[in-house]
């Protein structure tokens, strides 16, 4: 038992955080954001080189066959870069769906795109009807009544939405012509694992964009001088960085476990996604609001970079659930394990008792 | 990244197990501030000993299993899985054991291990003094070294245990000209010198678990000295830093009480959405310090230096297990002041005594305020205020 990464996948990290130091610096986001360049295809294409994109496909279909662990350590770095683009969409949800409940023909059709990175995927699964990317993107996994559907481009049509998080790129679907032949996974089982897949990823993202807005308070206390001294001498400033430190802690030990569980523990992936995602959005929230006070008025500036973070960390808490709506359903969930057997003694495989 | 157990640590489990499902005892031990409480935990301790497994932690040659943290790990979830009582000698087992063994003589070792493992000594920790509680370099006990050793005069306060303590390992200041870190010796004290005098402290919830300790001339000969006269900080912080490995205080430890706490839970309020929510951190937050604490583990099993997460397990236990007993509390409303027990619904025995002794965790072993002055100045490099 060993809950630590091993040498390939720091190799992994240390690919991905380096390809996204080398082709996505902060001047490259604010650039992307300022309209100066908007085309990512570049950064879009070199992961798909570099193997990020098909992590996760099946070998057979052009993909490296790795899991959902794997791909979490690259989108914790592409969440410390702010990178805007549906990423996790499309490799960490869409692709293993496809994978997972896809015809033979939607796997053809799809999966080996995905691995060389010419489709771009996006998903509208939580029932609001927007996605991240729509207008981009060549297809969608699509909650419509209950089943997910693959839907592709020719038959959404899309709106735009202006949002706090303009790099996102949101907007509102309809769809023409849904039917059988569009239909990927009938019934909850299938929406049930996306929303886990998609709590899981995005709970990674949350922990590096947290842990960019530590990172950017601890920097900016140790520069910012008043009353002689640099505030991050200050205690009561001290702390609230110290929490913001533990609270990323605790949200990359889930996010990680959260991954692990997708690929390895089924029975623990939906209560470990929801888990996750609770810390990450708690982390989140902590390093937003700490990073921001801290800061002081240049944070409120679109000049100065943290603000990319603060709308992305934002607009991720409340993806897929809050940390409040997923505490509900947790709790619910944890009640009912324990009520129903109060001297039971679970998981005889391991120590990790739960 | 690998969950699973390999053959070793599952045949250890299996031992673990057998031993505990025959041995562990049926009824409550009596509680550890009464002389028949300790009687029978002691008895428990011996037990253990016999079994080999009273410090699993500990390298064969000292009478060990020689397990790496994830062993000791695997030791305790069983433990606990067994309901098996609370350690009594943790303070010998967890903290003067593994300093011993980390730098004591062959001769001290061979004094003082063997009675750590079978409990014929308990041992209390003699660090905090009166002036010297966060700011634990501005120790005032003094010791005069001569020839014939090093003559204690001072004392010591909140000293868990030392109502019963054979033995204290305590830091004295041994050089009057020196100030804070330098001129501090780390010595084995006998509890049961006549020049030693134990008073309880009554604390708020009504048990004397810690007590002052005052020294008038009393003289420890140069073999109790661990390490050097002067050099007591060095092994001070080394005995501190075997606190933040694994122990009872694990995350399963707190998931067990996370059981209690939804027995206690009335009917009435089991859909409340209050309630739900507040259960929902609990266990995000249990489960957040198991992977923290599982990481550290398995960087130390793989040799390499634990990462920042190492230095948050005491700060994030204790606040979570505050939160755990408040929300019990809210839940059984005017009958949370009831005492020892409640006859008019399902709330464990102690409930409220157990919160007071959870503040006392964001307290002790360093308090919180300075667990988060560790995190930011070591971790994130913050200067010192």
């Amino acid at each position: 038992m060993l809950f630590d990464l091993t040498e390939d996948q720091q190799d992994l990290q240390r690919l991905a955080k380096d390809y996204f130091a080398q082709r996505f610096p902060a001047g490259r986001l604010r650039a992307f954001w300022t309209g100066e360049d908007d085309d990512l295809g570049p950064v879009w294409r070199g992961l798909a080189e570099i193997g990020v994109l098909g992590l996760a496909i099946p070998e057979e279909h052009g993909g490296l066959g790795l899991g959902q662990f794997e791909f979490a350590l690259v989108l914790e770095e592409a969440g410390y870069v702010a990178l805007p683009s549906p990423l996790m969409e499309t490799a960490a949800v869409a692709a293993p769906l496809i994978a997972r409940f896809g015809s033979d023909a939607q796997r053809a059709a799809w999966l080996e795109p995905i691995a060389s990175g010419e489709a771009m995927v996006t998903i509208a699964i939580d029932g609001s009807g927007f996605a991240v990317w729509g207008r981009e993107s060549d297809v969608v996994v699509a909650l419509v009544d209950g089943d997910l559907h693959l839907v592709p481009s020719a038959m959404i049509e899309w709106t735009a939405l202006a949002t706090d998080d303009e790099a996102r790129r949101l907007a509102m679907a309809s769809y023409h012509g849904i039917g059988p032949e569009t239909l990927l996974a009938a019934g909850p089982e299938g929406v049930k694992h996306a929303l886990a897949l998609a709590r899981s990823a995005t709970a990674a993202a949350l922990v590096g964009i947290s842990q960019r807005m530590l990172d950017m308070t601890v920097e900016y206390s140790l520069q910012r001088q008043q009353f002689g001294r640099v505030i991050g001498s200050f205690q009561a400033l001290k702390h609230r960085m110290a929490d913001m430190a533990v609270s990323v802690q605790s949200a990359r030990g889930l996010a990680w476990y959260s991954a692990y569980a997708q690929d390895h523990e089924p029975d623990m992936a939906d209560l470990a996604a929801r888990t996750a995602k609770s810390a990450a959005a708690a982390a989140g929230y902590e390093c937003g609001r700490n990073s921001l006070q801290l800061h002081g008025g240049i944070g409120f500036t679109f000049e100065y970079d943290l603000n990319f973070w603060l709308k992305r960390g934002r607009a991720l808490e409340a993806a897929f659930g809050n940390a409040s709506d997923q505490r509900v359903e947790i709790g619910r969930s944890v009640l009912r394990e324990m009520r129903e057997d109060q001297i039971s003694v679970e998981n005889e495989e391991g120590v990790m008792s739960r | 990244m690998d969950l699973t157990l390999d053959p070793i640590q599952a045949a250890f489990r299996d031992e673990v197990r057998e031993w505990l499902a025959e041995n562990v005892p049926r009824e409550e031990l009596g509680s550890l501030h009464t002389i028949e409480g300790i009687e029978a935990h002691r008895a428990w301790e011996r037990k253990l000993y016999e079994g080999g497994f009273a410090a699993v932690h500990w390298p064969v040659e000292f009478g060990g299993r020689g397990m790496d943290p994830i062993g000791t790990l695997i030791f305790y979830e069983e433990y606990l899985r067994a309901g098996a009582p609370g350690r009594m000698n943790r303070l010998g087992l967890g903290l003067a054991g593994p300093t011993l063994i980390d730098l004591g003589t062959p001769e001290q070792q061979a004094r003082w291990l063997a009675p750590i493992l079978s409990c014929d000594h308990l041992w209390c920790q003699g660090f905090s003094e009166p002036d010297a509680g966060s700011d634990l370099a501005n120790v005032r006990t003094r010791g005069e070294v001569s020839d014939e050793g090093i003559l204690v005069n001072g004392q010591k306060i909140w000293t868990s245990w030392s109502l019963f303590a054979d033995w204290m390992f305590a830091i004295v200041r041994t050089d009057p000209s020196s100030s804070r870190h330098k001129g501090l010796t780390y010595l084995m004290i006998d509890m049961h010198d006549p020049g030693v005098e134990v008073r309880p402290i009554k604390q708020l919830n009504g048990v004397s678990e810690f007590g002052e300790v005052f020294f008038d001339n009393v003289l420890v000969p140069h073999e109790n000295v661990i390490g050097s006269i002067g050099d007591g900080w060095r092994v001070a912080m080394l005995t501190l830093m075997h606190e933040r490995g694994t122990s009872l205080n694990t995350a399963s430890h707190f998931r067990a009480m996370l059981r209690e706490l939804i027995g206690m839970i009335p009917e009435d309020q089991l859909d409340d959405p209050r309630i739900l929510e507040e259960l929902g951190w609990l266990h995000e937050h249990v489960e957040g310090y198991r992977y923290m604490t599982l990481r550290t583990l398995s960087e130390l099993v793989n040799g390499k230096e634990p990462g920042s997460q190492s230095a948050m397990g005491k700060l994030f236990w204790s606040e979570l297990q505050v939160r755990l007993f408040e929300l019990g509390l809210r839940t059984i409303g005017p009958r949370a002041e009831l005492w020892d027990s409640d006859p008019l619904g399902s709330a464990p025995k102690n409930w409220r005594q157990r919160y007071w002794l959870g503040r006392a965790a964001m307290i002790y072993a360093g308090s919180n305020e300075i667990q988060r002055n560790i995190i930011s100045e070591r971790w994130l490099g913050l200067p010192k205020g």
